[in-house]
């Protein structure tokens, strides 16, 4: 069996055509990651002593590690001046000031405000926020226990155990893992890939009219069925991996650093109520799992239809218009509550922030589930019944038993 | 039967193409009725008396029609003005009845096309920006025609699957081989390129004039004269052409787009004579520019897209201020004519050397002289000048209860109590002291100043409260607006304290998708302003501080209500009743649309409860009465001249106009004057 998935894996994946296309999304890729550094970060101004990247880098050494009272100290020192000073807008707006880090009074205090003074406000003040959640949940639960609201009381317990603990103690360059958590472009790179790659698993056979030979050979049928779904999904979780430590490299290599991974995934401010307690790198490995998972689910479903189809040409456009509606759907109902429509579209796992920016739980059977788990038994379950169908919908082999004379019967016709 | 008949029943009718076309038509028609919304809402609501002043000033504002609106603006704000006092007079025993009523006729004549003035001033502002170029005319029918800017997915989705069989078909058989020993073998590229431009062109020239059509029923589209900075989306354009114009190039360029996009496909498809490649490349093609690149970069690409989309270019430059440095950066660059010119030239060459090339690649065999190589050195010079020339809702459970704007909330023995220090609003056990968190998410509120409770509304066992929330993740002006505020309605059953999100909207009118941006129009604007609600099982009405507006709940469909919001609201789950301008007591039908007037009722202030209406008379000196729903039985309550009324189970409480003090009533009768 290893051997015949083996073989369909080369002979489905191991094209030309799909390398060129891996080469090219993934250059693609770069570009667009390049793109975004550039028209997002401030810090992508150069590498002038006075630019804003150089001396964010400058300053970098004295503020980050460890949140302490000195440091907060020393930092308000520097920025209260500027910002009094600046405060009625009347201060020189001269570019050439000697005694400004960036030859600018408002630019110093931009830098200050928006790369030290707003983050580690917000990494100093979130032990309080999460404490405030943790009471909240706590008193809730209480109150829905007494009211013999069972499912709430347990949702504000795990609220409660997620929340209470939660503290960012380290001061560290968050800026790239903001756009890295918040970047989709690859995701849609990798659905089309994928679109391309599986949408020839059964038809190139059927378009060739292999398919009725394939029936006649010993390892046809149902076995080269399973075997291509099993190459189709090692291909597809291959892709999506291989896009995951692109997206990951990219962004490390244009932003410049990879500094900040060991804070937690909550010191990124949209994910301030995440639903998991990860560091940033584990959860850049948990997205990528994730992430692979939701592309897996999609492929199948893929597959199925294009076991329907006589030529690449119905399947495409059918996956690619129930792609387009998975993307426009996911990507419009993402902000919103309804979290069962997150759950129940794939496309939340490729997007995984989604699930994992806010905490969010449905019920099963009294019981509360966060919907990133529930989101990823959906999509397995719904893999799975694809697979199963197509087993099922997959013609026998006509090599074994008397369908073997019906068919010679049917050739000598 | 002639080869190019036989090319035409292989196309459209054994690859479906004409079954294709009917349903791109169909959807395409579809989808436009259901997701137009017109751009500006007043325009459409009031549209007569827009009209009425439209036709006095239509065309370039002259000094006489700036003259005529500035004049017109100072009428309306006098008689406003007058209308007040005139009111005051008459309810004061000032002026008589009979002078009351003339006055008021023609202050009311004048007043009879506020609306429609408000819209027109609107616009007039607009105009004075820049009145060289801009002039006075029904805009919604040219925004929905022209101010989009969107691609058109479903004559995408068509061309795909009308194109790609027409050489796949054979490539995947092999017949392409047999067809090339034919003697009419050449000429079959011809008649397949002839046909399938031809059904392209056809099916985007249906869909330019379906759009022409329908935005003329719906909305009219008149003076196509007029310049194409007419419109806000043209605002800052350099391009000299009327709308007319505007949209005669803009389909045209669509239809290229189209026929580029087909060429594009026959182009990959013979090169690469499998369905999927082709099919991924037209994709790809057209989506991965349209969600990874800016504007400015799309429409300079010699690709198939900028064509589709059309619309911008033409359109100005967009230039915004960073919100952290106050520098000022180009969010979109116009695209200059011998930019389009040029961009329209390599395009059309591309499209000419690809044609070119499938009618060699498709000669008859005994004819071609070399394979290979001309096929690898085609595809490079095609690329090298391409590279060198561009750069929710739960049903049937509210009950019957009726909401007072201006008085308190009974909420089952709870009270809503709002924190001094940090603005949270609680829930307040009246009987225990005890006091709850109103919105129950332990989240809600602590990681963003800007998630705030707006206005709430009861009715037993449920609290109705909308919320308001920014988020963003990119804090930087650019080509991608990440902002997005949203407004929701919350359902808190206060028995069980379970929580519902039971409506939810965007609000932001300029909105983006995977980095697409597009417009919305200010269809939920109003959600952004309101400061008091109230619901029924099938509508949401949103107070603001010019009108209510009624959302359907599982259409959401909006219509703005004629009704002024200076005074108490009350709704009975049936009839919203307020006061009309004269101060006179009105009640609408939420159902049936129609206004009842309570002549006999002038009041100062009033509220309601489930069986009577509790109102201050003007006429009477300030004095409470109260009367039944239907206006009848009427009864003085109290002689103590009042400011204001307000109601609850058990009480009326009144302001004292003399000492400011409020008075409280019992409802059973206790202290009523017999």
């Amino acid at each position: 069996m290893t051997r015949l998935i083996k073989y369909e894996f080369y002979k489905l994946f191991c094209k030309r055509s799909i390398l060129v296309v891996l080469i090219l999304f993934s250059v693609m890729n770069l570009f667009k990651i390049n793109s975004e550094f550039h028209s997002y970060s401030y810090l992508a101004d150069g590498n002038d002593s006075r630019s804003w990247n150089s001396v964010y880098w400058q300053l970098y050494e004295d503020y980050r590690g460890e949140i302490t009272v000195e440091k907060i100290n020393h930092l308000l020192s520097i920025y209260q001046p500027l910002a009094d000073a600046t405060a009625d807008m009347t201060a020189s707006t001269a570019k050439d000031n000697s005694d400004m880090m960036t030859g600018n009074i408002y630019s110093d205090r931009n830098i200050l405000d928006k790369y030290y003074v707003e983050p580690m406000e917000y990494f100093y003040h979130y032990r309080t926020y999460a404490l405030q959640v943790a009471e909240r949940a706590k008193e809730n639960a209480a109150v829905y226990k007494e009211r013999g609201q069972t499912y709430e009381a347990r949702k504000n317990s795990v609220i409660y155990n997620l929340y209470s603990g939660r503290s960012i103690k380290a001061f560290a360059y968050e800026e790239m893992y903001n756009y890295y958590l918040n970047y989709d472009f690859s995701g849609i790179l990798v659905l089309f890939l994928c679109l391309y790659g599986v949408v020839s698993t059964f038809v190139c056979e059927k378009e060739t009219q292999m398919d009725m030979l394939l029936l006649t050979n010993p390892g046809g049928g149902k076995k080269t069925t399973f075997a291509k779904i099993a190459a189709a999904s090692l291909f597809v979780i291959s892709v999506a991996i291989w896009f995951s430590v692109v997206d990951y490299t990219g962004f490390a290599y244009f932003f410049g650093t990879a500094e900040g991974g060991n804070l937690p995934l909550y010191a990124v401010r949209n994910f301030s109520t995440a639903a998991v307690n990860c560091n940033l790198w584990q959860y850049a490995i948990l997205s990528a799992v994730i992430r692979a998972v939701g592309v897996w689910t999609m492929s199948m479903v893929f597959l199925l239809i294009s076991l329907f189809g006589h030529s690449a040409l119905v399947p495409f456009v059918a996956d690619f218009g129930a792609a387009l509606c998975f993307i426009i759907t996911g990507a419009s109902q993402s902000c919103f509550s309804n979290v069962w429509l997150k759950i129940i579209n794939p496309y939340s796992l490729l997007a995984n922030r989604i699930l994992f920016g806010k905490t969010e739980f449905i019920g099963f059977a009294g019981y509360p589930v966060q919907s990133f788990q529930a989101a990823i038994i959906f999509a397995i379950t719904v893999g799975v019944v694809s697979i199963t169908a197509m087993m099922m919908l997959s013609k026998r082999n006509s090599f074994a038993g008397g369908r073997r004379i019906k068919c010679l019967d049917l050739c000598t016709k | 039967m002639s080869g190019f008949m036989y090319e035409v029943k292989k196309i459209m009718l054994c690859q479906r193409g004409l079954f294709y076309i009917a349903l791109v038509l169909l959807f395409g028609t579809v989808w436009l009725a259901l997701s137009d919304n017109p751009y500006d809402i007043a325009m459409e609501q009031y549209k007569n008396e827009y009209d009425w002043y439209l036709e006095k000033v239509n065309g370039y504002c002259t000094e006489e029609s700036s003259l005529y609106l500035e004049q017109e603006a100072e009428r309306i704000a006098k008689a406003k003005e007058r209308q007040n006092s005139l009111l005051e007079n008459y309810y004061d025993g000032k002026i008589s009845e009979s002078e009351y009523k003339k006055e008021s006729r023609e202050i009311e004549k004048v007043l009879e096309r506020q609306n429609g003035f408000e819209v027109i001033y609107q616009q007039y502002l607009y105009i004075c920006e820049n009145a060289e170029n801009r002039c006075f005319l029904q805009t919604n029918g040219w925004m929905g025609l022209l101010g989009k800017g969107t691609l058109h997915f479903t004559l995408f989705l068509g061309i795909l699957l009308i194109v790609t069989p027409v050489f796949c078909s054979e490539y995947s058989c092999q017949m392409d081989t047999l067809i090339l020993t034919a003697r009419e073998g050449r000429k079959s590229a011809l008649y397949k390129l002839l046909i399938i431009t031809t059904v392209v062109l056809f099916l985007s020239l249906c869909i330019s004039l379906i759009e022409y059509g329908f935005y003329r029923f719906k909305y009219g589209l008149p003076d196509g004269d007029y310049p194409i900075q007419s419109i806000r989306y043209f605002a800052d354009s350099s391009k000299d052409m009327s709308l007319l114009e505007g949209y005669v190039l803009i389909g045209l360029l669509r239809m290229f787009g189209g026929v580029f996009l087909t060429i594009l496909l026959m182009f990959i498809s013979v090169l690469a004579k499998k369905y999927a490649v082709t099919l991924l490349t037209g994709a790809v093609s057209v989506m991965i520019p349209y969600i990874g690149l800016s504007k400015t970069g799309i429409y300079r690409l010699p690709l198939p897209l900028p064509f589709l989309l059309g619309t911008d270019f033409f359109a100005g430059d967009i230039v915004m201020s960073d919100a952290l440095t106050g520098d000022e950066k180009i969010i979109f660059a116009e695209v200059g004519t011998v930019t389009l010119l040029t961009l329209l030239f390599v395009s059309v060459l591309l499209c000419t050397l690809a044609v070119v090339w499938i009618l060699r690649r498709n000669s008859n065999r005994w004819l071609m002289k070399s394979g290979q190589k001309k096929r690898g050195a085609v595809f490079v010079v095609m690329f090298g000048l391409a590279l060198a020339v561009t750069g929710c809702s739960g049903r049937g459970k509210t009950g019957s209860v009726v909401y007072n704007s201006s008085a308190g909330y009974d909420c089952m023995g709870y009270e809503i109590i709002r924190d001094a220090g940090n603005f949270d609003y609680s829930l307040k056990n009246t009987s225990t002291g005890e006091t709850y968190p109103l919105a129950r998410s332990p989240m809600f509120g602590i990681f963003s100043d800007e998630e705030e409770i707006c206005a709430f509304y009861v009715c037993p066992p449920y609290l109705y409260y909308t919320t308001s929330v920014m988020e963003s993740y990119v804090n930087r002006v650019g080509n991608y607006n990440s902002n997005v505020t949203k407004v929701s309605v919350v359902e808190l059953n206060l028995n069980t304290f379970e929580e519902k999100t039971i409506f939810e909207q965007m609000t932001n009118s300029g909105r983006s998708l995977l980095g697409i941006d597009y417009e919305t129009g200010d269809k939920w604007k109003f959600l952004d302003f309101h400061h008091a609600f109230f619901l029924n099982d099938d509508n949401l009405f949103f107070i603001g501080n010019d009108g209510i507006t009624k959302v359907n709940r599982y259409t959401r469909k909006t219509v703005k209500l004629d009704i002024p919001t200076n005074g108490n609201i009350s709704f009975d789950g049936e009839s919203i009743f307020y006061k009309n301008e004269q101060g006179v007591l009105t009640r609408y039908d939420v159902s049936g649309n129609e206004t009842y007037t309570y002549e006999n009722i002038v009041a100062y202030d009033f509220c309601m409860d489930e069986q009577s209406i509790y109102y201050i008379s003007r006429t009477d000196g300030g004095d409470l009465y109260s009367c039944g729903k239907d206006g009848n039985n009427k009864e003085l309550i109290s002689h103590i001249p009042a400011m204001s009324v307000t109601c609850d189970t058990g009480n009326i409480y009144v302001l004292s106009k003399e000492s400011g003090e409020e008075i409280c009533l019992e409802k059973d009768g206790e202290g009523w004057i017999d």
